[in-house]
């Protein structure tokens, strides 16, 4: 099949050139139209979506994958930059179920996001992140990859800091841009390191030159690059506070695709990890730390949009785990799976925060099973997928994870907490259900409670449908690439199960002792953890800059003598300087007899110092 | 049940109002869809394409989930069983017994 | 070079560097290394004042900085230049009351309010201490401890993995036969597995 690469090298290009023409229209200077959000970005990208289907259809059928370097972008004698795009089975996979759910979020904007003045601009934010996340999936230099990572880096700053006029939305856009600078000093680290030690930021390249090196200082900072981006414990609090951004940029960025960059980058750079165990277990105990971590900071949550973005972060530590367990492409198969019930449970927070006033409280919703139908259906059919309900999208990538864990040999800690972080998921899951859908309504009287609008309607209808079969649809056509193990004793197998099932059992228990106070005084050291998200951004984010500022300010201002700088400095050179101006201005005065000395005097200097060297 | 009635009641209302003034009822605001006031200490008047639709997610998720689990309990409860090594015989594998020369 | 030339050197250069600065006449030299203030610095009016020994230069300093008397309490003196500036409270501009209409909406603070000495690290975007529910030393040792258990806890899943036997486990020395309790006299049983 010679004609292969050039049809997927063709629909990528059309898909980018789809992407890039409303942005390119959006440079025109007579200020785009009211609908050009509904006419321009959406159709691109519905589009985009559609042609990304003729790549992936080709590569279900004849598995072919490619590689296509386009042109030499900088290059110097030693070192080459091209750009070069890899169509493998990860990019092939992910590339339409990114669209797919971009597609419908932006649909949902459409409708979350109608009265804002800046509609059109936040559409081109979006449009703009999604190009850089498709330059990130499908590059195959590292460089090109990293423009794609710092591209959703700063598009992640500007959605996050949208409504701007809020000091809360501005600090959580200093915090996203800030960790992830944190993590970029790792990427940055290895990209450094791979240049030096092998010459090439071409991937296939780095692979096979890294063969007989050690990979360990590189790989750590791999493992940074991702701490930071995909919000793994230390450099997790970002993702929290990106909430304050509008509801379709959590749906899209903080869920289903920016995120989860950070796992992209270990999955694409895998071949150079699977041999290195201290990497391979960093990457283990650090998920496993974070899926616990996070699932616990979520069971206490009162922000709905909170407990989501908490349940995000404990997935990608499952993710994490997973890539701890050499096996990549399960945690591909849960990133996949993971946007489809992710996206929509935040469409549907959205589709119920909108219908009551800005409420994110769910102590104060309720009810909502006969008021909003349509999203709490949906909501629930989120939760069960994201607890891994058999057959719903969530089980295929979720039970495959728990059951790799559990036949491998591996840190005895690590699979504890990931089981009871697991059992946790279907706490926190019951806890928005049970809040937000059931009981009585909790809320003002008045509400414009409404989720008649097909610019809702649909996208969550799209998405429940994709949680629904995507988990199956992609398992039953992606072949493998590492063998599973197949037989187990059924107390393994249902491990993932069981767990799920004591968390929720125990859940409806809590839930209905909640009506009743057994003591006076409620215990509340456990609650206070867990609700003030581990004390961890508290202490962190007073301790660190505390620290630095005052070090630095005490030994800028007090601790040194500005008097001595000076002097040392700009005055001392001035007066180091002076007498030898003296002595060339001096020396100029027309006698032939000094000219010649001093150029006898140079050349004897000059000619000294190249033989000596 | 009180509460229940009350329900129906405003669905009803809401299937009247739906039904009857096409032209009032439906009005196309920017995001399309009829158009539905804001009620005062009552529930929200829901349509019954809206019901529908809620209906038939949970439904096919109900139906998707039991049917495989009817046709492929396999992915659930393990594909293989777990070999028992010390439930084989001999014979299975291929042991002559001790007193055969 | 040995590194005792380059010390050599070092120590020429400096000397040389320190005649330069010397060279300029007298006195006028002397003051402007050690009296006069660096033009880098803040100016004289900026700077604070000396620290107020008497009630009544107390009085003037509080003054000074729009302060009462009884609130005014300058830093100890102990040679780190604070001089009379008031030493306040170390609270952030995050704790002060958002509904108030400070004369700086965003700084939250008065014209003519006397700043802190760290004003710019207790901005609202940098360090906050609000109080929390619970006690910062609680906080520190619940979290602290949370991390060093989990650390210590990774460390001993390490010594003892977690996996799926797929055999029963085999020894040496005969699967551990005089460990076992065997009787060192006898020979062990052989095992044989095989037939050929």
């Amino acid at each position: 099949m010679l004609s292969t690469p050039l049809i997927f090298s063709t629909a990528f290009l059309t898909i980018f050139l789809m992407l890039t023409f409303p942005i390119l229209t959006s440079l025109s200077p007579y200020s785009p139209k009211k609908t050009w959000a509904l006419t321009h970005v959406k159709t691109a990208v519905q589009w985009a979506f559609l042609i990304s289907l003729i790549p992936l259809t080709i590569f279900l059928d004849q598995g072919v994958e490619t590689i296509t370097t386009n042109f030499h972008w900088a290059n110097t004698t030693t070192f080459d930059i091209n750009t070069s795009f890899k169509f493998d089975h990860y990019s092939i996979t992910f590339v339409p179920v990114a669209l797919y759910v971009t597609w419908s979020i932006l649909e949902f904007a459409l409708w979350y996001m109608h009265s804002d003045p800046n509609m059109n601009r936040f559409f081109k934010y979006l449009l703009l992140f999604l190009i850089a996340m498709i330059i990130l999936v499908t590059a195959n230099n590292m460089f090109q990859l990293f423009i794609g990572w710092e591209g959703v880096g700063i598009m992640s700053f500007l959605l996050i800091g949208w409504w701007y006029g809020r000091t809360d939305a501005n600090t959580a856009a200093l915090q996203a841009v800030i960790y992830n600078r944190v993590g970029d000093i790792g990427l940055i680290l290895t990209m450094a390191w791979t240049a030096t030690n092998m010459n090439s930021w071409e991937m296939q390249q780095m692979f096979t030159m890294s063969k007989e090196m050690d990979l360990t200082l590189p790989l750590l900072g791999l493992i940074l690059a991702a701490t930071g981006k995909s919000a793994q414990f230390g450099l997790h609090p970002w993702l929290p506070s990106a909430m304050e951004g509008p509801t379709p940029v959590s749906a899209l960025l903080h869920s289903s695709t920016m995120v989860v960059a950070g796992i992209f980058l270990l999955i694409r750079l895998h071949p150079l990890m699977e041999n290195n165990q201290t990497a391979l277990t960093t990457c283990l105990c650090l998920g496993a730390l974070t899926t616990l971590f996070t699932a616990t900071c979520a069971l206490t949550q009162n922000d709905i949009k909170k407990i989501i973005a908490f349940s995000t972060s404990s997935q990608l530590g499952l993710m994490m785990v997973t890539i701890g367990l050499n096996q990549p492409q399960l945690a591909l198969l849960h990133i996949c799976t993971h946007a489809f019930f992710k996206a929509m449970l935040f469409l549907c927070s959205g589709s119920i925060i909108h219908s009551l006033n800005d409420e994110q409280d769910i102590r104060k919703m309720g009810g909502l099973h006969t008021l909003l139908p349509f999203t709490s259906s949906s909501l629930m059919l989120g939760s069960l997928a994201l607890t891994g309900t058999p057959f719903l999208a969530g089980f295929f990538s979720k039970d495959a994870i728990i059951e790799a864990l559990n036949t491998s040999h591996l840190n005895a800690w690590a699979l504890t907490l990931t089981l009871l972080a697991t059992s946790f998921t279907a706490v926190y899951s019951l806890r928005i259900v049970f809040f937000a859908s059931m009981g009585h309504p909790r809320f003002p009287p008045l509400t414009p409670i409404n989720e008649n609008t097909p610019t809702v309607i649909n996208p969550i209808k799209r998405l429940a449908w994709g949680s629904i079969i995507a988990g199956f649809l992609i398992t039953s056509n992606l072949t493998p690439t590492k063998t599973q193990i197949m037989t187990m004793p059924s107390l393994l197998k249902l491990s993932a199960l069981l767990v799920s099932i004591t968390g929720l059992l125990v859940a409806i228990e809590l839930a209905n002792l909640t009506s009743k106070q057994l003591k006076t005084t409620p215990t509340t050291s456990t609650h206070n953890f867990s609700n003030m998200l581990g004390y961890f951004p508290m202490i962190i984010h007073r301790l660190t800059p505390k620290m630095n500022l005052i070090l630095g300010q005490t030994m800028a201002s007090q601790l040194v003598d500005q008097t001595w700088f000076e002097k040392a400095g700009p005055k001392g050179i001035a007066s180091k300087q002076s007498p030898m101006i003296e002595t060339t201005n001096n020396i100029q005065q027309g006698l032939i007899k000094t000219y010649l000395t001093i150029f006898l005097l140079t050349t004897a200097l000059a000619t000294l110092t190249i033989l000596i060297i | 049940m009180s509460s229940l009635g009350r329900i129906f009641g405003v669905v009803r209302a809401g299937t009247q109002l739906v039904g009857r003034a096409p032209q009032r009822v439906f009005v196309r605001r920017a995001g399309g869809g009829p158009h539905i006031e804001p009620q005062y200490r009552q529930g929200p008047q829901l349509t019954k394409h809206q019901q529908f639709q809620a209906e038939l997610i949970s439904g096919a998720m109900w139906f998707w989930i039991l049917w495989h689990c009817w046709h492929d309990p396999d992915a659930v409860l393990g594909h293989f069983p777990w070999p028992d090594a010390s439930q084989w015989t001999d014979e299975e594998l291929g042991i002559p017994a001790d007193d055969e020369e | 070079l040995s590194p005792l030339c380059l010390f050599k050197m070092a120590v020429q250069g400096v000397r040389g560097w320190a005649r330069a600065l010397c060279r300029e006449k007298g006195p006028a030299a002397a003051k402007l290394l050690f009296g006069a203030r660096a033009a880098s610095g803040l100016s004289k009016d900026m700077l604070p004042g000396p620290y107020p020994k008497t009630p009544e230069e107390r009085a003037a300093a509080a003054k000074k900085y729009n302060m009462r008397v009884e609130d005014y309490e300058p830093y100890p003196d102990d040679g780190m230049g604070y001089g009379d500036y008031p030493k306040l409270p170390d609270r952030s501009q995050h704790e002060r009351d958002p509904w108030y209409s400070w004369d700086h909406q965003d700084l939250r603070r008065n014209w003519g309010e006397p700043m802190h000495w760290d004003f710019d690290m207790f901005i609202r975007n940098r360090v906050d201490t609000s109080p929390s529910p619970v006690e910062w030393k609680t906080m520190c040792k619940h979290l602290f401890g949370f991390i060093g258990f989990m650390l210590f806890m990774f460390y001993l899943g390490e010594k003892f993995p977690a996996y799926q036997p797929v055999a029963p486990k085999q020894y040496p020395y005969n699967n551990l036969y005089l460990e076992r309790g065997g009787d060192p006299e006898k020979q062990p049983e052989e095992v044989k597995h095989y037939e050929i």
